[in-house]
């Protein structure tokens, strides 16, 4: 008589933990190896996005839903975006938020990104965050894998341990 | 040709990486199209493969999927503005 499937398990703390840091939650699941890829993909994403447009690419106030979907990648986003808002931009009474990116030459610490580099850096992180949502729900609805094919080392509460009696 | 751009403006405007934008020589930002992809089938492929041995395998079949099927839309949409739509009269 064939096993049956593994059945979806729902795992809230390991989708929380996927929500503070890209593949935590996988790594807290018993999936090391696909952890390190999540990890990899998300944060070569974000940063990806970064080093294409520069760290104004993550602007919660003047391109918010850009953020919106970058946000999905956790605190990283959040706290680059702070360091945007606090340390880069300049003040401006005129502007909406009293601060605004500074333009080329106004300011020592970034340029204003614009054109292609814009928009492709911000895609990158807003691609990243998006993705980092799809492993947060796939932590959530977690499907125990076989362990030996870089799958999940928790056993099924249903599956016997090895050398256990039937 | 993107890494002498990044060389040249790292030389010439005091490019510094993760502030400053990349500056990305005319025609060539698409290009970027290629890491996009492979970045988002490792992460897509992290999720779905049962196996994560076979992972990398998986990775380069999607990324060359997303690469040609953007080849071949833009190829289709170039054909339809310059070809199609002159010859329709429009």
């Amino acid at each position: 008589m064939p096993a049956d499937p593994p059945k979806d398990q729902l795992e809230p703390i390991a989708a929380v933990l996927a929500a503070v840091l890209p593949g935590l939650g996988h790594l807290s699941l018993g999936q090391p190896v696909r952890a390190a890829w999540v990890f990899v993909g998300v944060m070569g994403l974000f940063f990806g996005g970064i080093f294409i447009g520069g760290i104004d690419t993550i602007d919660r106030k003047e391109d918010f839903w850009w953020f919106t979907a970058q946000a999905g990648v956790g605190p990283v986003a959040f706290a680059v975006d702070r360091v945007n808002q606090s340390w880069v931009k300049i003040p401006d009474p005129d502007a909406e938020h009293g601060v605004r990116s500074p333009g080329p030459d106004e300011s020592p610490r970034a340029r204003k990104s614009l054109g292609h580099a814009n928009e492709i850096g911000a895609l990158w992180a807003a691609i990243a965050g998006m993705l980092n949502v799809i492993c947060i729900l796939d932590c959530l609805w977690h499907t125990p894998r076989p362990v030996g094919a870089g799958g999940s080392r928790r056993r099924r509460a249903d599956t016997p341990a090895p050398g256990a009696q039937a | 040709m993107i890494p002498a751009a990044l060389a040249q403006a790292a030389a010439g405007a005091g490019w510094r990486p993760f502030l400053d934008p990349v500056t990305l020589p005319g025609g060539s930002w698409w290009l970027t199209l290629i890491p996009l992809a492979l970045l988002i089938s490792v992460v897509y492929k992290a999720v779905r493969v049962p196996n994560v041995r076979r992972l990398p395998a998986h990775v380069l079949v999607m990324t060359a999927q997303i690469v040609v099927a953007m080849v071949v839309l833009a190829a289709g949409i170039h054909a339809v503005v310059l070809w199609i739509v002159p010859a329709l009269g429009g």
